[in-house]
């Protein structure tokens, strides 16, 4: 038998077998996926940032399909995306909240907050906020070592020369990853017309608090007196904005009389943003990995 | 189409059309690939084998195969034995140039080996080769000092187990090489004119053992009257303590006992029982799968049954059981060599120790050339 | 498209970044000579699989996907192994087996399934290409390197003269690993000082 009439049949053969045995395989064992999870994921941004609360884009259009999870929690994603998704499963659009960017409450640069030590160690936040409370007089503030720049995966947020980060607001998407990495919970998601911010987390008494930062609260209660009653509450020393839709209609008002402008209106009426006076001319600066 | 078909249908075409391919493939080159392989063990052949006009092959096993070089007349020039054994890494193959005694080795060249880059490669080079031309095995190996006489090479530093498996492999070569070839082929050598021309720095001891060989054999002449090599008539000797000592163990009562010098010193043993009826005990020496094995093995004078074995020196840690399973060398007894380790060519071959081939392997050999020795020895009384 | 191709060299070269096929490219890198060829059957085998692969992309079923690309990749690796025997029988041996090994080396089945089973074909044969030319430029260097300082030589030619001892272990399975970190350490930092911090 020629060599070539045997190597047909081995060849042949065993590549018959093999696939009748894949076939079988592929009968018992096989799982059947529905392919609109795969038509989902692919019109998911992909970042797997975990905004929408899954693992992942895949978990998350997995999720949507068999359990029939809300298909409007990815924020990157977006309106858009909502749209996309709800004609795949065709149904009807679902209401997407306001979009949501994050905030940086602090206005405690290296001009305005003084240092109580100098830090050597693991630039990072997290690590600086562990050691002995930070080199940063005030325990609330920002200690500027970027762990919130590193933790976004959509280059929405930078740190400036000033030490303070600061938010691209168009790049934003609202994943909350930021918010998570700052170990000072300083970083809140707000609504994107949201006009009136307390940029402050100082819980310490006023008499102390302004010793250390001129952009302090001092919880001097001015502007909680001014707010329409209930939409603010001052609670540890720290001024709160509880509606901040009944705020910004009175924004003017209730900032008019801080003494520290910790309470700041960032967003005007055309829903411009604008930067607070403690990040006036800041530039940006890169951050590097560790 | 349904997926199912189509699932078995692609993988089927593709194999098939993988398989034709290879098919072609290797028509092409299998041709050129059997040209190489001859040319490579027709180069080695004459490597090691002075004069070749011709040559016959003969395959002995799996792997061996004896190569009989003559020139143009007809005549044989000497044998090549393409053998396989282990080395280090993996298998070595190599082309064992003999003389027409079968005795003295004219060459060695490594076909195949894997050995480490640099070590135990080294078995290629032309300095560790050429150590094994005029060699006599069974053949030793010697670390860090020069070989002294004709059964020593010198290992490579650095790389003593590739080295003692090249050893281990051109033994058993000659082993089988004998085993495999008609009697006439083989005669024994003129152990006198040898001992002369090795000139290997052991001059003096050679020459002593060489005169007093010659002075023993000449008083035994005088002496005896029968050409038989019963010693019931020899009268006028002492006891022979060495000899003694190792042959009563194997035969009770002795009546006479005397030692066969042997040009390399490993020396043989004949115990007379009673008229006709002599066990002649030979050390044997060998390499084993890493080191070395020295063996007593007793057999009938006369057929070369063998008695039974006694192990001088085997390292500890050779071979799994180090090597010392005694259903492993209660079955020599009562055979005859030259003996084989059991396979279906061989159905009442040699069991070997579970896991310690080599080892067993390498003891058959030794064995083997025990009785060589013993033929050697007795011919020596006779001559 | 030529992105595609340049990737493979540097960026994403697969043995010094991706740590594909560090199997061969330890094993028969003791030479140079063996590693020029041993890149050459790579080069052979990565190519012409990658084209087959990615022109029959869209006939083959997901679930016979693997055993359909190892198919291809055996076939063509054997016919390198036969062409080695064959014509260049010395080297055939030195390499020993690790021209059948090409078969399962990671490279090769890493691309085709993430790219030439997904991406037409001319994409499919750039990526092909810059593979290949990244695994044999480093494999190709670590010979030089290995057989400079194992042996004195390179591609047979003495080079470093008598003075020189030679570094044995360069030869040796310890050589390789040390000097393919070092290369591997080079390229981290290479990288750590170009990249956009």
């Amino acid at each position: 038998m020629g060599v070539i009439t045997i190597s047909l049949l081995t060849m042949g053969g065993i590549g018959l077998l093999f696939a009748i045995i894949l076939l079988l395989a592929y009968k018992k064992l096989a799982v059947e996926e529905d392919p609109r999870i795969k038509e989902i994921e692919a019109l998911l941004p992909g970042a797997n940032c975990g905004a929408c609360g899954y693992p992942g884009c895949a978990a998350y259009a997995e999720a949507i399909v068999l359990e029939g999870v809300p298909f409007n929690k990815c924020a990157p994603g977006g309106a858009e995306v909502v749209e996309k998704i709800a004609k795949v499963l065709g149904v009807e659009g679902v209401e997407v909240g306001e979009r949501k960017v994050a905030q940086v409450m602090c206005q405690g640069t290296d001009e305005a907050a003084l240092d109580r030590a100098i830090y050597h160690g693991i630039n990072s936040c997290r690590a600086a906020h562990f050691t002995l409370g930070g080199d940063k007089e005030c325990y609330w503030g920002c200690l500027g070592f970027g762990d919130c720049v590193l933790a976004c995966p959509f280059d929405a947020i930078h740190m400036t020369d000033k030490g303070i980060p600061l938010v691209d607001r168009d790049k934003c998407t609202g994943c909350g990853l930021c918010v998570e990495a700052c170990p000072r919970d300083i970083i809140e998601l707000v609504p994107i017309s949201q006009k009136v911010f307390v940029l402050c987390k100082n819980e310490d008494r006023g008499a102390n608090a302004r010793k250390y930062c001129d952009y302090a609260c001092i919880a001097c209660r001015l502007c909680v007196r001014n707010a329409p009653q209930g939409s603010m509450e001052m609670k540890n020393n720290l001024a709160i904005i509880l509606d901040h839709k009944q705020v910004d209609g009175e924004a003017e008002k209730v900032i008019a009389k801080c003494p520290t402008k910790s309470i700041l209106k960032l967003v005007d009426d055309e829903g411009e943003f604008h930067l607070p006076p403690a990040l006036e001319g800041a530039k940006i600066v890169p951050t590097l990995k560790r | 189409m349904r997926i199912e078909i189509k699932m078995v249908l692609v993988l089927t075409v593709i194999a098939l059309i993988s398989g034709l391919v290879l098919g072609l493939a290797y028509e092409e080159t299998s041709p050129e690939i059997e040209r190489n392989l001859e040319l490579a063990k027709e180069r080695a052949l004459k490597k090691v084998v002075p004069n070749v006009a011709s040559y016959e092959t003969k395959q002995v096993d799996r792997y061996t195969t004896i190569f009989t070089a003559k020139d143009s007349s007809g005549n044989i020039t000497g044998y090549g034995v393409l053998i396989e054994g282990s080395g280090f890494q993996g298998p070595i193959k190599l082309m064992v140039g003999f003389d027409t005694t079968m005795m003295q080795l004219t060459g060695l060249e490594v076909i195949e080996n894997i050995e480490t880059p640099g070590l135990g490669n080294r078995i290629t080079e032309e300095w560790f080769k050429k150590q094994f031309v005029g060699r006599v095995p069974p053949i030793e190996v010697v670390k860090g000092k020069k070989p002294v006489n004709e059964h020593e090479i010198q290992a490579i530093t650095g790389a003593t187990i590739s080295s003692r498996s090249v050893v281990r492999i051109v033994n058993t070569a000659q082993s089988k090489l004998i085993s495999s070839l008609p009697r006439a082929s083989y005669s024994p050598p003129n152990s006198h004119s040898q001992v002369a021309q090795r000139q290997n720095g052991g001059q003096k001891k050679v020459a002593i053992s060489a005169a007093r060989t010659h002075r023993k054999i000449e008083k035994r002449k005088r002496v005896k009257e029968e050409k038989s090599i019963s010693l019931a008539e020899q009268k006028s000797e002492e006891p022979d303590t060495t000899c003694l000592k190792y042959m009563s163990e194997f035969v009770r009562p002795i009546r006479r006992c005397r030692t066969i010098p042997m040009p390399d010193s490993l020396d043989a043993f004949l115990a007379c029982r009673g008229a006709g009826d002599s066990i002649i005990g030979v050390i044997v020496r060998g390499t084993g799968f890493m080191d070395r094995i020295k063996l007593l093995v007793a057999m009938d004078a006369g057929d070369f049954r063998i008695i039974g074995i006694k192990i001088l020196d085997m390292a500890e840690g050779e071979a799994f059981g180090n090597g010392r399973d005694s259903t492993f060398w209660s079955q020599f007894n009562g055979r005859t060599p030259p003996l084989a380790l059991k396979s279906d060519e061989n159905p009442s071959g040699i069991d070997a120790i579970s896991g310690a081939t080599e080892t067993s392997e390498a003891v058959i050999t030794i064995v083997n050339m025990a009785k060589i020795r013993a033929e050697k020895a007795l011919s020596e009384i006779q001559s | 498209m030529k992105k595609a191709f340049v990737n493979g060299l540097v960026k994403e070269n697969p043995v010094l970044v991706g740590l594909l096929g560090l199997c061969s490219v330890l094993a028969v890198s003791n030479t140079a000579i063996n590693s020029v060829f041993m890149a050459a059957a790579v080069t052979f085998v990565l190519v012409f699989s990658s084209l087959i692969i990615s022109i029959i992309r869209k006939l083959i079923p997901d679930q016979v996907r693997i055993p359909s690309f190892i198919v291809v990749i055996a076939t063509f690796v054997t016919i390198a192994d036969l062409f080695l025997k064959a014509y260049f029988p010395e080297i055939s041996k030195n390499l020993g087996p690790f021209v059948p090994l090409i078969v399962v080396n990671c490279i090769i089945l890493a691309r085709q399934e993430a790219f030439a089973s997904k991406n037409p074909v001319h994409y499919a044969l750039a990526d092909a290409l810059g593979m290949s030319i990244g695994y044999s430029w480093v494999i190709i260097l670590l010979g030089i390197t290995r057989e400079l300082l194992g042996f004195g030589t390179i591609f047979g030619h003495r080079v470093l003269g008598a003075w020189f001892h030679p570094f044995v272990v360069m030869l040796l399975p310890p050589g390789a690993f040390i000097t393919l970190g070092v290369m591997v350490g080079t390229m981290r930092w290479i990288q750590a000082k170009t990249s956009k911090s």
